[in-house]
């Protein structure tokens, strides 16, 4: 009995959620990403990809990480660390796209 | 709870200022610094593509089957993992191991394809120091290849203790990790590969 109070973790309050049908969606988001990558870089199809690609992390987020369950601190965690790579973005924007390149190559 | 329950439990099981084990605390803290340190890369590398329309011809150097069999490898070997932290939940030891040992295994898959990519593109001339397109790429993917690497490392040694019915709470640990991994490349992929 000692033994299973150790192993047994304490907050499971995660959902289990039907993780294949979750891995058969992002398979078919796969698919589709790719199709679309075959109609040309156009600024549809990249506009595409890349959300396709936000939707695919934000299910792994959700189901894989259980982020759904959490509570709300953990998502200002997470928050907080996109927000400080805005502001890196933002302090890197000028040093790059405002300046003219001199780059050996 | 009492006292001499909370010393039989680890450490990072116990839970902190709510019902979250100290574990998983430590485990997004180790995300959240991770979203930073590839955020930032991929961040760079997207200003320097928008200035830099002709990376467009030298990204279609990069083999598109095989980054979209690596997807494959690490979305699958991420519910492998996924399917190890319900095992481990439920106490079935053998279903996480085997679920832990098909993850390590793809996740060694995903890194034999990614040196069967290096080798291919080295040899036809585009190393690390071609082009500053190729710099990032290897930066970008070397990084994540160090990560898939540590990520398989981690999962052993969870599965050797797991499999000995101890520390089963590591699992989702590792699990977070993993996953973590199998995102970065979800975003790798379409800027390294496809939207080239």
């Amino acid at each position: 009995m000692q033994e299973t109070i150790e192993q047994q973790p304490v907050a499971n309050y995660h959902r289990h959620v039907n993780y294949i049908k979750i891995w058969a969606i992002l398979l078919v988001l796969l698919i589709v990403s790719l199709i679309v990558g075959m109609i040309g870089y156009q600024f549809f199809a990249v506009w595409m990809i890349f959300t396709i690609a936000v939707v695919k992390a934000l299910m792994v987020v959700a189901y894989y990480m259980h982020l759904l369950w959490e509570p709300k601190f953990l998502w200002l965690a997470v928050g907080f660390a996109v927000l400080c790579l805005f502001f890196l973005f933002l302090g890197v924007v000028p040093d790059i796209l405002l300046v003219k390149l001199q780059l050996a190559h | 709870m009492d006292t001499s329950d909370t010393m039989t439990h680890d450490v990072a099981s116990i839970p902190a200022m709510s019902e979250v084990p100290r574990g998983r605390i430590a485990m997004w803290w180790l995300v959240a610094s991770e979203i930073v340190i590839f955020g930032g890369a991929v961040c760079c590398y997207l200003m320097f593509r928008f200035r830099h329309p002709e990376w467009g011809a030298l990204a279609a150097h990069t083999s598109t089957p095989m980054g979209a069999l690596n997807t494959l490898v690490l979305l699958t070997s991420s519910l492998n993992m996924v399917l190890a932290h319900s095992a481990a939940e439920r106490q079935d030891i053998r279903a996480a191991c085997r679920n832990m040992i098909m993850a390590m295994l793809l996740g060694c898959v995903f890194l034999v394809v990614k040196a069967i990519e290096y080798t291919a593109e080295i040899r036809q001339g585009y190393t690390i120091t071609a082009d500053l397109f190729w710099s990032f790429y290897y930066l970008l993917t070397g990084l994540h290849a160090l990560h898939v690497i540590a990520g398989v490392t981690a999962i052993f040694f969870v599965m050797l203790s797991a499999s000995k019915r101890r520390h089963l709470h590591r699992v989702e640990m590792a699990g977070i990790y993993w996953h973590l991994v199998d995102i970065v490349w979800l975003f790798l992929f379409p800027l390294l590969y496809i939207a080239g």
